[in-house]
């Protein structure tokens, strides 16, 4: 079956989004190069170009700061949530804007060149420059291959390692900064917000990532008959939510009552890797909290047109407590709902 | 996420969170100190 293009489907909350972020851009731009110059010493007046060169840097650094921060926040509360459901439009801005501090820096440093403005940008001996070069092309292939049609027609695999270029390019831009406009820099304000960037980002990549490997190590407690593992017991579980479980091996599984009855289904969302547990069941289907892909509780896989299908597991109760096979059937096994006794 | 992300992840941003510091510090360590219109090489003495 091929993979057809779409086009964008926009939504209230996309159109909301992406104008603040538009807004948050161009007031940005016109205060730096309104407040830039008065600024400046009056020995080194600033010159139009340069202004402009350091305008779009640093805004295209500052969001791509945003952009890595917003994942660990999702993780660590729920309340940043939102900012994760049109993450990829932040990171297609971001890499139009770095675009403009690309285009400036060819307009202004290569313009007056012997050799054209790229192939002098190319061949420049400063130490810097590849590194720029660098993020700028991760970033704009990651832009190109942003839409959904992308991560089918590449497939999950490839599109999530290309995705995760993202942090190499960070890291290529603080390089890129720190040899580069660092280095020139008489005011210590670019220096601290680097810092203060840099430290946020890893800060918060660094706790999320602590209290995962806690929730990973905290596993679920063997049945007398294995492969059993107590899952908990059902009274824990509320109306069309989740508990979630962690076996030794392999995913965790997401337990979901609805209406009585009890489901168990794959923690991780077939679209992008969500974390079920944490959404609900919305309209008889559980819903992901990062994109609303739904799944249908019955079977795991979406409702049509939508073809996503997600492992289910094996339930059955001893007494209160809920016992869950962790083998997973093959994505869309239909499993009945287990029946909770009045 | 998937479990091998995750692991992926730790250590990815446990090997950033050590050495972009480091970068920055490093970076900050070889500026250039003194009036940037001031020549590195003297060209003639300055007039009395």
């Amino acid at each position: 079956m091929s993979a057809d293009y779409k086009p964008v489907s926009w939504t209230r909350s996309k159109a909301v989004y992406d104008s603040v972020m538009l807004v948050g851009i161009v007031l940005y731009l016109l205060a730096f190069l309104w407040i830039g110059p008065r600024l400046q010493s009056v020995t080194l007046p600033p010159d139009a170009p340069t202004m402009a060169m350091k305008a779009y840097g640093s805004c295209a650094f500052l969001m791509l700061t945003l952009v890595l921060c917003i994942g660990p926040l999702a993780r660590l509360d729920t309340r940043f949530l939102p900012l994760l459901y049109n993450r990829r439009h932040l990171g297609v801005m971001t890499c139009a804007v770095a675009a403009g501090h690309l285009f400036a820096v060819l307009d202004w440093h290569f313009a007056y060149s012997p050799t054209p403005p790229l192939a002098a940008l190319l061949g420049a001996d400063t130490a810097f420059i590849p590194f720029g070069i660098f993020a700028f092309l991760v970033l704009l292939a990651m832009a190109c291959t942003s839409h959904d049609f992308w991560l089918v027609f590449l497939g999950p695999p490839v599109w999530k390692a290309l995705h995760m270029a993202v942090y190499a390019a960070y890291a290529a831009v603080v390089v890129h900064i720190g040899f580069g406009a660092l280095q020139d820099a008489r005011n210590p304000t670019l220096a601290i917000v680097v810092m203060l960037c840099t430290a946020t980002v890893c800060a918060l990549h660094l706790a999320a990532a602590r209290r995962e490997h806690r929730r990973d190590t905290s596993l679920a407690t063997p049945a007398p008959e294995p492969p059993w593992l107590v899952a908990g017991r059902a009274d824990d579980i509320a109306e069309n939510r989740a508990i979630v479980v962690r076996p030794a091996d392999g995913e965790a599984v997401a337990i979901f009552r609805h209406q009585g009855r009890l489901s168990a289904v794959s923690h991780v969302c077939a679209h992008q890797n969500g974390p079920l547990g944490e959404g609900r069941v919305v309209d008889g289907c559980i819903t992901c909290p990062w994109h609303g892909y739904q799944y249908r509780l019955e079977d795991g896989t979406s409702p049509p047109p939508f073809t996503e299908r997600i492992a289910t597991y094996r339930l059955r109760l001893d007494g209160r407590l809920v016992l869950l096979d962790p083998r997973p059937n093959p994505p869309g096994t239909p499993v009945p709902p287990l029946e909770l006794p009045a | 996420m998937l479990r091998r992300h995750r692991t992926a992840h730790r250590w990815i941003w446990a090997v950033l969170a050590t050495l972009l510091p480091l970068v920055l510090l490093g970076a900050l360590a070889l500026r250039r100190n003194g009036p940037l219109e001031a020549p590195s090489v003297r060209l003639s003495e300055p007039a009395r």
